[in-house]
């Protein structure tokens, strides 16, 4: 019973620590990098200031799947080893993975319909992004969607592991498609090395953008332990009630 | 005055550019105030809960204190 | 191999019993197929165009409806305890049931697809095509469906649940499926199409069992 109640508050103190670590660098690095993104870096010859989308886009995706990522191997550390905290790490990750999911699509859209001349296509990279949107909405669902909490932990957790086959497919679907239908017209960064004045911001942002999932990893996870806390108290004090 | 419309208009493209930016200024703070305030709410429930039953606090601060 | 058998056995007979269900499945196939002229108009060209994406979209649909009882008759009242008891492994439990499933609708669903193709006026030189990847694709959709049953099993809206999950992980399927019939019309190779389809119908028979077997062995615990 301690270990169990020990493992959550010492990472409650943890995580308390933490947290500015993580919040403060993220603040900092987003603000520089939107600087450099807006006014301090050069159009594109090609695309002219659209090409400033890119700084968002560009790490919301990368972010997209790297917190898929990090959810499917809290999941599986969750079924194998069974620690407690893997598997409210893959929960407090799933909505923020959404969000960047979503933000990466819809900044995606901004982007083509100036470039492209149309808010979406049918290609490989667009469709594996959007069932990856679906796959943490199902994550979601299916997490919720039973009484007994830790059944819907698992079962998400298992989904998780399963739709990770995705994430490969998005990361080579750019080269996969080509062979098989689509002209190039989604290749982006796939030139000759993208210019410095570029990649700084790019580079900043991927990493404002991590720290900003650390920063908020660690409060969900925070809340989800105060919710799980409180489930158990306000049952305790049930059956106190039905005692006296 | 002239540069910041020039800035603004993005060489014709500042609508995509500004909606795209400030979507995601408003998906991630969204998510980012959603969160905090879920926090918070939490918080007080767990505070409230333990006012409400003084043994039970008893016993969770010795928990934490075995830690 | 016995013990599969007898499962498989099992699961058929168990299925047969509730032939009744299958009909519906493909009944909703048919109808649902049918909207579609309503819906754009019976312009010939248009339909042709439309019939191959149109025979698996509704196919997909209409197996969605199939999967939410898959498990829950045997987990509720208890045989699901007892074939995870019993010596043939889960994974096997698995294979047999989207086999069953396969074999009450999917093949029913395969044999109702050239009909609709008729009424939406198919080029002949897609029905080839269509009856093949029906072939591979179905059993993929069996087994991919299978774990979704497993995921969901006893939740609380658990059919529209299972769709959400299951939906997004068959779409390759769907890509292909329709790819490969549209090639055949047009005079292009299949053979691409039908090998990946092929190495789908693989992996999910490598993977999916040991997803659906975790799936119950937890909804077991």
């Amino acid at each position: 019973m301690i270990q169990q109640y020990a493992n959550p508050a010492r990472f409650n103190r943890l995580a308390t620590t933490l947290m500015p670590w993580f919040a403060w660098p993220a603040g900092i690095l987003i603000v520089a990098g939107l600087y450099f993104a807006l006014f301090n870096s050069p159009p594109d010859y090609q695309q002219g200031d659209t090409v400033r989308i890119m700084y968002v886009h560009v790490p919301a995706a990368w972010m997209a799947l790297f917190v898929y990522t990090s959810m499917a191997i809290s999941s599986a550390v969750g079924l194998i080893w069974k620690h407690p905290l893997a598997h409210l790490s893959a929960q407090a990750a799933a909505p923020i993975g959404a969000c960047f999911t979503f933000v990466c699509l819809l900044t995606g859209s901004l982007w083509g319909k100036p470039m492209w001349g149309t808010w979406w296509v049918w290609d490989a990279r667009l469709t594996s992004v959007l069932i990856l949107f679906f796959l943490y909405l199902g994550f979601m669902a299916l997490q919720n969607a039973f009484d007994d909490p830790r059944r819907g932990e698992r079962s998400a957790a298992i989904l998780a592991i399963i739709g990770f086959i995705n994430v490969p497919i998005i990361k080579f679907s750019v080269d996969w498609w080509n062979t098989l239908h689509q002209p190039a017209s989604v290749v982006k960064m796939s030139g000759p090395a993208i210019h410095s004045s570029m990649l700084i911001p790019l580079f900043m942002m991927g990493v404002g953008f991590t720290l900003y999932f650390g920063a908020l990893l660690l409060l969900r996870m925070k809340t989800l332990m105060l919710a799980r806390r409180a489930r158990g108290m306000s049952m305790a004090q049930l059956h106190q009630q039905a005692a006296e | 005055m002239q540069m910041i419309s020039d800035f603004m208009a993005m060489g014709g493209y500042g609508g995509f550019i500004w909606t795209a930016y400030g979507a995601v200024a408003f998906v991630l703070g969204g998510l980012l105030i959603i969160s905090l305030r879920e926090n918070r709410a939490t918080a007080a429930e767990v505070a409230a809960l333990e006012a409400n039953s003084p043994r039970r606090r008893n016993k969770t601060d010795k928990e934490d204190d075995a830690t | 191999m016995s013990a599969l058998t007898l499962i498989l056995h099992r699961e058929i007979r168990l299925a047969l019993r509730q032939i009744s269900d299958s009909a519906i499945i493909v009944l909703f196939f048919v109808l649902a197929a049918v909207l579609f002229p309503f819906g754009v108009g019976p312009e010939p060209n248009m339909l042709a165009r439309m019939a191959p994406g149109v025979v698996w979209v509704t196919a997909l649909l209409a197996a969605m409806l199939s999967f939410e009882r898959l498990f829950t008759p045997d987990y509720e009242d208890g045989s699901l305890e007892q074939l995870a008891l019993g010596p043939a492994p889960l994974e096997m439990v698995a294979i047999a049931k989207a086999a069953a499933h396969w074999l009450t609708t999917g093949l029913p669903l395969m044999i109702a697809a050239p009909l609709i193709a008729v009424l939406y006026r198919l080029p002949d030189a897609g029905y080839g095509a269509l009856i093949t990847t029906m072939a591979l694709g179905t059993p993929t959709i069996s087994l991919i469906g299978t774990v979704g049953a497993a995921l969901t099993l006893g939740s609380r809206r658990g059919g529209v649940l299972l769709s959400l999950l299951v939906i997004p992980l068959i779409i390759p399927v769907l890509i292909f499926g329709t790819a490969a019939i549209d090639a055949a019309i047009s005079g292009f190779a299949v053979g691409q199409h039908l090998m990946l389809m092929g190495g789908f119908l693989l992996g999910a028979l490598v993977l999916t069992p040991l997803a659906t077997a975790a799936a119950l062995r937890q909804a077991l615990e």
